[in-house]
Formats: structure tokens, sequence, C-alpha cells
């Protein structure tokens, strides 16, 4: 595991999107959504959800899609998809992040979305572990742990630190870009940290949400496919 | 609060069990202390679910237009702001006042739940007001806020009286006040052009287009809404273009000039919490101003500056280029 002290996060920010775009929580106007980072931008990693959630970077709300070229009764479409630059989507929430393999069991099978699958390989997803769920949370309900993200890199904020630790090999790969401006270490502070969010967690009114209330349908779709449940 | 919320459910369920009234329109308890929602109550065992608390700052008026349809009365608690809306949508013929049975319910401001999670409050358990002071249980112990931070936007700057009332729960007094409500829209005003137009540019960019404004406001009510007919060539769902940004919000502040009573709900329900209500604050100021003062919904009948004409009406050139007088 590797940490870096809160101060140095601008550092962090410009270093990787020295190579990459990078898209993180950021307050504009009074409210934190995800957006492009730079220099002066006032990113915003305490909040524990944004507006909307990071799923713009996948599906943007509006898009051109193609070009049609008309000739007489001749209609030519233009592929004019542009290969997405590599990205690296900083902050998702692990609830976030479940919803994103959610969204990859619909449109990276058959048939793939290929506007969806773009944006998909080239984004480095980097998760931020909850350290201070809400009383409208149901994370756990859904076999989601707030404490212990996936994602290409898993990162945990406490007081003094952002901990890191990769996953995959994206993930393998982006921390060998930045690794200098980390130090080893915070296996103790993140254990700490893990042991009182899961404490919230039990404690949260919707812990024991019942999924009953879906359709037998729906439930059984939940519990087997989405969270590998029996 | 509680006493006023014993009286509000001991009066509906009176309403309903006498046969007066076929329905009762008020707020149901949600998840949360903090998230009632307006409901339609018909028996009197549903009307248990009913609350009155400090989080009912949702206006009930607008959902009579559909409701009033129904066999029977209907009746309604209604804030003091509420009321010009209801008034506003009788002088549009959108309601039918005799099937409605009115009550005026006491309001001193209502909070938003928003400003206390910004506050750093969360897992709130309960909410007690007194005086100024608003005590907030929550799981992690007891936080004390100062009132007048955490009202709802349009709460803060609130003078409304009851404007309606067949019959009224009034047990406590509030204060008389002596507020600008155009203070911020003042600020507005003093900005240069290019700082105005880069202040709504950043508000309006956040914006997501869930229309969430336009479905609460009183005085959007069109059958069929332009922004929803494909047939209208400017339908749209999304906020990506220019267009979309600016034109929406100024179309629709245009559309309800006039109208509007400065009830505030677009910013309450906005997602991306836009000051929604400036824009329609500077059109009633320049009302004010152009055509002396006048509030929508304080009168159920009467001519409006904007669809009546006297020969001292302001011309369109002073209008554009002038101050207001
Ligand atoms: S605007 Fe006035 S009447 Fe309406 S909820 Fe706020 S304080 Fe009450
Ligand atoms: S409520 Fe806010 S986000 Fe929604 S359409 Fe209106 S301004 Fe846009």
């Amino acid at each position: 595991m590797l940490k870096i002290a809160k101060e140095r996060l601008n550092e962090l920010y410009a270093a990787i999107s020295n190579a990459m775009e990078l898209v993180l929580p950021v307050k504009k106007a009074g409210e934190v959504n995800f957006a492009m980072w730079a220099e002066g931008k006032e990113v915003s990693l305490e909040t524990l959800k944004t507006v909307k959630s990071p799923k713009d970077t996948f599906f943007p709300q509006s898009e051109n899609m193609m070009k049609f070229k008309t000739d007489g009764k001749n209609i030519e479409i233009l592929d004019i998809r542009a290969e997405k630059a590599p990205t690296v989507l900083f902050g998702v929430r692990p609830c976030d992040y479940k919803a994103i393999e959610v969204l990859d069991k619909v449109f990276l099978a058959d048939p793939v979305d290929t506007y969806y699958q773009n944006r998909r390989e080239a984004t480095t997803i980097i998760t931020l572990a909850c350290a201070k769920p809400e009383e409208s949370c149901f994370c756990k309900v859904f076999g989601i742990d707030a404490a212990a993200p996936a994602g290409d890199v898993a990162t945990w904020l406490d007081g003094d630190n952002l901990y890191w630790q990769a996953n995959t090999e994206k993930g393998e790969a982006l921390t060998a870009l930045v690794k200098e401006l980390f130090a080893e270490g915070g296996e103790a502070e993140v254990s700490a940290q893990q042991e009182k969010t899961r404490a919230i967690v039990e404690k949260l009114p919707f812990a024991t949400l019942d999924l009953s209330r879906l359709s037998p349908k729906t439930s059984t779709i939940y519990s087997m496919t989405l969270l590998g449940r029996k | 609060m509680k006493d006023v919320e014993l009286k509000v459910v001991e009066r509906a369920k009176a309403l309903l069990a006498s046969g007066e009234v076929a329905r009762v329109v008020g707020w149901k308890k949600g998840d949360f202390c903090f998230d009632p929602s307006p409901a339609v109550f018909e028996s009197v065992e549903e009307l248990d679910g009913l609350v009155y608390n400090w989080f009912c700052g949702a206006n009930l008026s607008k959902y009579l237009i559909e409701i009033s349809k129904k066999e029977g009365k209907t009746a309604v608690f209604l804030k003091p702001c509420d009321t010009y809306s209801f008034n506003q949508l009788i002088k549009e013929h959108r309601i039918n006042r005799e099937k409605v049975y009115a009550i005026a319910v006491e309001c001193l401001g209502k909070l938003d739940v928003e400003k206390i999670k910004a506050k750093g409050v969360s897992m709130i358990e309960d909410v007690e007001v007194v005086e100024k002071e608003v005590k907030v249980a929550t799981a992690y112990g007891t936080e004390t806020l100062h009132k007048p931070e955490v009202l709802l936007t349009k709460c803060e700057t609130c003078q409304k009286t009851h404007q309606v009332k067949d019959e009224e729960i009034i047990l406590h007094e509030r204060p008389a006040r002596d507020v600008d409500r155009f203070a911020e829209v003042a600020k507005l005003e003093a900005m240069t052009e290019d700082e105005r137009f880069a202040f709504w540019k950043e508000q309006l960019s956040k914006c997501i287009r869930c229309n969430a404004c336009r479905n609460v406001c009183p005085a959007c009510s069109c059958v069929k809404c332009v922004f929803d007919n494909p047939a209208s060539g400017i339908s749209a769902k999304a906020n990506d273009a220019e267009f979309e940004e600016q034109l929406f919000h100024i179309i629709r502040a245009f559309h309800v000039a006039g109208r509007c009573t400065d009830c505030g709900e677009c910013s309450r329900v906005c997602p991306q919490n836009i000051p929604l209500h400036l824009l329609n604050r500077k059109f009633i100021k320049d009302i004010d101003g152009f055509y002396g003062e006048y509030q929508a919904g304080e009168e159920a009948e009467g001519k409006t500056p904007l669809t009546s004409f006297t020969e001292g009406d302001v011309e369109p050139n002073d209008a554009v280029d002038g101050e207001a007088k």
C-alpha cells in the first residue's frame, strides 16, 4: 500500500493530468460534480455523493453519434467516433463503482455498445472508500463494502493522507506513472478506518432494507446476477 | 410545531369523517424526518401518516389542478406562500374554487435539509426548533444551528400572509419582518454585463434538464409544454448546447412573468441549486418599476399589468434601455 499527504494531492492531480485526462469531483457554483481537472479547480473528495453520478464519463447526457451525408437519394453514414483519450476517473464511491459493473454486464455483453466500450477501455477507475456514510446509504443490502471498494485502484482518505492500492493491471500502470510522489505504508490507518466505517454501516437505517419488496423477478436478478450471490 | 401538527391531523380526520370533504391534500411522512412529500389522503386511517413539520416546504397548490376535477370537495393545507399560487391558479381558471376547502396553516419558515447537511451534519434523527435555534438530533450527537442559516431560500425573504382561508390553524403568530427580497437581484443588476453573463453561465451550465423546476412551478400548467412537444422544434431533454443553458430558463421566466408569485419552488427543487428564483424576481422587480407594485396571487380576480393596457404604459424601448421608474 502507498500513501501521499493530503496537502500534496494537487501534485498528484497535476502528474496524472500531464499524462491523461483526469476527471474527479469538482465544485462549481456551489455544487460538486465530476469534471475535468485543471489547475485552480476546487476538488472535493470529502463530498460523499456528487449531485450526478460519474456515469456521464461513459454515457454523456448527449453526444453526436454519427453524421449523414445525403447526395440525391443516397445517404452515407459517417462514423465520427474518435478514440477516447486515456482518462483517469478519480473518486468513484464503492456504490457508483458497482453501478458501472452493472452497466458493463449490459453494454459490454453481446451486442457490445462500442461507444461505451471505447470509453470504458480508455478509462482507469480510482475508487474512494467512504469514511462517513449517510443515513440514506444502503450499499450493504446490495453486497457492497463501503470500506473496500473495487476498481483499478482503490483509495482511502483520512485527515492526513490518501492511501492507494492498485488492484488491476491498468491500476499498476497508472501507479508506475506517479509512484515517486508516494511513500510506502498506511495499512494500519486503512484497517482502522475500515473498522469504523463498517461499524457505522451496520447502524444505518437502511442496513436491513428488505429486498423482497422488489418483485420476485427483480430480486432474483439482483441477488443472482449482480451480486454474484446464490 | 407538534401542537400544530396534532391540530392539522385532528381537523383533517374530522373533515373526512363527517363527509364534508372526500379527500385531504397534505404532507406524508417520508423515509426520514426531513423528507415529507405531498400526498392525498382518502381515509381516516391513512391520515395517521399526515405530518406537518419544519420540512413541509412543498407547495400543495398545483396538485389541486387535477385533484379538484374529482368528485366531491378536497381539503388542502396552505401555508402563506402557497395561497398566492392557489389564487393565481383560480384566476387562470385552473382550479375550481368551489370544490376546495382551504385550511390556512401557520408557518414560521421551513428548513432546508441540504443547508443543514452542508454544515457537516448527517445521520439526522430529529429536529426541534426553539426561537432561532435549530437542535438537530443525530446518531453522532446533537448539533445546534442558527435557524436563519438553514431556512429554505424562499423563506429567507418571505413576508407573505394568507390570502385564502376557509378556516385557519394558527397557534403561534409569526413576528412581522422587514427584509428586502430584491437585494440579491440588485446585486446582479450592479454587475457589468459580462460579469452577469458569467454568473448565469456558470449557474445554468450546471442544469441537467431534469425539468423539476418546470414540473413543480404552479405557473407552468400548460397541458402540453413546448419543451415536451416534438412538433415544437425546441423540445429537448438534455442540457448541452448553449441554447439549453440559456434559453430554456429565459423562455420559462418570460412565460411565467406577471404570473409568478415568487413561491420559490423552482429553486427549492433544483438538484443543482441554481438560484432560478432570481430570474423570476428580476421580472417581478421590473414589473413593479414599470407598472407600479404588483403581487401575483394577491387576488383571484382583476386585471394584471401584462395582460391589460393603459396609455401610461412604458414604451418598449424605454423598457429595454431604461431604468424602471
Ligand atoms: S415562503 Fe413563507 S410561507 Fe412559504 S414556506 Fe417559507 S416562510 Fe412559509
Ligand atoms: S430543476 Fe435545476 S437542474 Fe432541473 S431543469 Fe430546472 S434548473 Fe435544470
